[in-house]
C-alpha cells in the first residue's frame, strides 16, 4: 500500500510507488500554474501600455515576439496538460479506453459501417500484401533499411569533411598572412581524425552494399495461421563468399516503457526455429542463392499482436556470415493469427493474389 | 464502516473459446443506495509485464443513480456479450495478456472500489524464452 506522501519514489512507465492522487493533483497543480503564468503574462503584454503610460506601447518586431512565443507556449502546454490531467482524474482508464473505443468509431464512419476494425491488436501495414511474387504470393518487405544508413553516412561524411576543410582553410590562410592560430590548428587535428573515420566508415558501407546484393523473400500466403503450413522462396544476390546462409522462422515480444525522459525498449526471442541452412555459398553476379523452403507456424502458439506499449512479433530473418566483414541480417515480418480466426482483410489485399 | 462488497460471476469455469457468448453478473452490496456515485462495468484486456501496460475495453457501461438509472444499482445486473477473436490470453516472457471482468465503485465521499476476476480466452501456450538467431547460450560453469 503505498503511503500518502513520499519525497523520494520509484517510477517506472505508468507504475509508480508513490500515492496515485497525491501525483495527480500534483500534475494538475504543476499544469495550472503553468497556465496560469502564461495567461498573466500574456494579459500584462497587452494591457500593460493601456494601463500605465510610462510603458512602451505594444508593438510586435524584434524580441517581442519571442516574447510571445514563449509566453504562448506558457498557455498552450500548460493549458493541455491541465485538460489531459483533468480527465485522467474524471475518468478511469477503462471509461478513457471506451471514449478512444467511440472516437475512433465515429471517426471512421465514411468509410465502414462504424464497426471499426475487427480484429485491432493485429498489425495491417499496407507494404505486407501489396507488393505481388514472382514464385510465390506475396514479396515481404524488410524492416531493415540499409539505403537509410547509406544516406546517414553520406551525409555526415559530405557535411563533416566540408566542415573541417574550412576550419583547416581558416588556420592556414592565417598562417600565410603571418597571424598563426596554433590553438585553432591543434583543433582541427581531431575534426580531421573524425572526418578520416567517416570516410572509411562511408566506403565500408558502400563496399557491404556492393558486395552483399538485395534478398528477395516470397511467401505464399498473408496473413498466416498458427498451425498452418506455408512455402517460402528465399533468393539472395550479391559477389561474396559465405561461410553460412541461414533463414530463420522468429517470434519477438516486444515492450517499450519510459523511464524519466528514456524511452526503454525490450526485446525477447521466445519462438526461434531455423528453417533452412546453407554452407559455403559462393554469390557471383547474376547468379543468385535461391531457396524454397517448407515450413510451419507452430500450432497454439501467440498470434502477432501490436498494442502502443507491447507487441508479439513473427518474422522470417535471412543471415548470412561472410568470411570476413560484417554479418548480413534482415528480417521480414509476417502476420500470424488465430487458427480459427475470421479472414483478415489486409490493407492493399487483393483476394484473387492467393489463387495464383 | 466496513468496504462495500462486489460480487462479480463467471460462467462456467473460466476459460472461453474466442466468439463464444457468455453472460456474466455483478453485483453491489454492503453500501447504501444513497451512498453510491456510479457504478462502472466492463471487460477488458491488458497486458503487464516489462513494458507500460496497455489496455481496450470490449465492452463497457457506467451507471449513475438518477441519470442513467432510476432504481437501486445495488441490484444483480447481468451482462451478455460476444468474446472477439483476439488478443488471445498469453502468459509471455516480457509481456503477458489478460482478459478480465471490471466492476469500479464510486460513492458520494470520493472512495472508489474496484473487483475484477479474471478468465482466459484462448489456450495458447504459456512462452518461454529461447536464443535467437547467431545467440550464443551462455551457461555457467559448474564450480568443481
Amino acid at each position: 500500500m503505498p503511503k500518502r506522501f513520499r519525497i523520494w519514489v520509484k517510477k517506472q512507465g505508468s507504475r509508480s510507488t508513490s500515492a496515485r492522487r497525491v501525483g495527480e493533483w500534483g500534475e494538475l497543480a504543476f499544469f495550472a500554474i503553468w497556465f496560469l503564468l502564461g495567461l498573466a503574462s500574456l494579459v500584462y503584454l497587452l494591457a500593460a501600455p493601456l494601463l500605465f503610460e510610462e510603458t512602451v506601447p505594444w508593438e510586435l518586431g524584434g524580441g517581442r515576439w519571442l516574447v510571445l512565443l514563449v509566453v504562448s507556449s506558457f498557455i498552450l502546454l500548460g493549458g493541455r496538460g491541465l485538460v489531459v490531467t483533468l480527465l485522467q482524474i474524471r475518468a478511469s482508464r477503462e471509461r478513457r479506453s471506451a471514449l478512444a473505443h467511440n472516437a475512433a468509431r465515429l471517426a471512421s464512419l465514411p468509410e465502414s459501417d462504424g464497426d471499426g476494425p475487427l480484429m485491432p491488436t493485429i498489425p495491417r501495414g499496407v507494404n505486407l500484401t501489396n507488393s505481388p511474387g514472382i514464385r510465390l504470393a506475396y514479396r515481404l518487405p524488410t524492416s531493415h533499411h540499409g539505403a537509410w544508413e547509406m544516406l546517414v553516412a553520406c551525409s555526415f561524411c559530405i557535411i563533416w569533411n566540408a566542415l573541417t576543410l574550412f576550419l583547416a582553410r581558416e588556420v592556414w590562410k592565417g598562417y600565410a598572412q603571418g597571424h598563426a592560430m596554433p590553438l585553432a590548428a591543434v583543433a582541427v587535428v581531431p575534426f580531421l581524425a573524425i572526418g578520416v573515420w567517416s570516410i572509411r566508415f562511408f566506403a565500408v558501407q558502400l563496399s557491404r552494399q556492393a558486395r552483399i546484393g538485395p534478398t528477395l523473400v516470397e511467401i505464399s500466403q498473408q496473413p498466416l495461421r498458427t498451425g498452418q503450413a506455408f512455402a517460402c522462396f528465399v533468393s539472395q544476390s550479391g559477389s561474396v563468399t559465405l561461410k553460412q546462409f541461414t533463414v530463420h522462422l522468429v517470434c519477438e515480444e516486444e515492450t517499450t516503457c519510459h523511464q524519466g525522459t528514456d524511452i526503454r525498449f525490450d526485446r525477447q526471442v521466445v519462438y526461434h526455429e531455423e528453417i533452412a541452412r546453407r554452407e559455403n555459398v559462393e554469390l557471383r553476379s547474376g547468379q543468385p542463392l535461391e531457396i524454397e523452403i517448407d515450413s510451419e507456424i507452430p500450432p497454439s502458439f501467440m498470434h502477432s499482436f501490436q498494442a502502443p506499449h507491447n507487441a508479439v512479433v513473427w518474422k522470417l530473418v535471412v543471415r548470412g556470415e561472410p568470411h570476413r566483414g560484417p554479418l548480413l541480417e534482415r528480417p521480414f515480418p509476417i502476420v500470424v493469427v488465430p487458427e480459427d480466426a475470421p479472414e483478415l482483410e489486409m490493407a492493399g489485399t487483393s483476394h484473387d493474389r492467393s489463387a495464383d | 464502516m466496513i468496504d462495500p462488497l462486489i460480487s462479480i460471476r463467471l460462467p462456467g469455469r473460466r476459460s472461453y473459446e474466442p466468439g463464444q457468448e457468455i453472460t456474466w453478473h455483478y453485483q453491489i452490496d454492503a453500501v447504501r443506495p444513497a451512498d453510491v456515485a456510479a457504478i462502472e462495468a466492463s471487460v477488458l484486456w491488458y497486458t503487464i509485464g516489462k513494458g507500460e501496460s496497455d489496455l481496450s475495453v470490449l465492452f463497457f457501461e457506467r451507471r449513475v443513480p438518477g441519470q442513467t438509472e432510476v432504481g437501486d444499482l445495488r441490484e444483480m445486473r447481468s451482462v451478455r456479450l460476444t468474446l472477439p477473436p483476439t488478443p488471445l490470453s498469453y502468459d509471455g516472457v516480457l509481456l503477458k495478456i489478460r482478459w478480465c471482468a471490471r466492476v469500479r465503485l464510486f460513492l458520494r465521499s470520493g472512495r472508489e472500489f474496484l473487483e475484477e476476476q479474471v478468465f482466459r480466452l484462448g489456450n495458447v501456450r504459456p512462452a518461454r524464452a529461447v536464443v535467437g538467431p547467431g545467440q550464443q547460450l551462455i551457461t555457467v560453469a559448474e564450480t568443481p
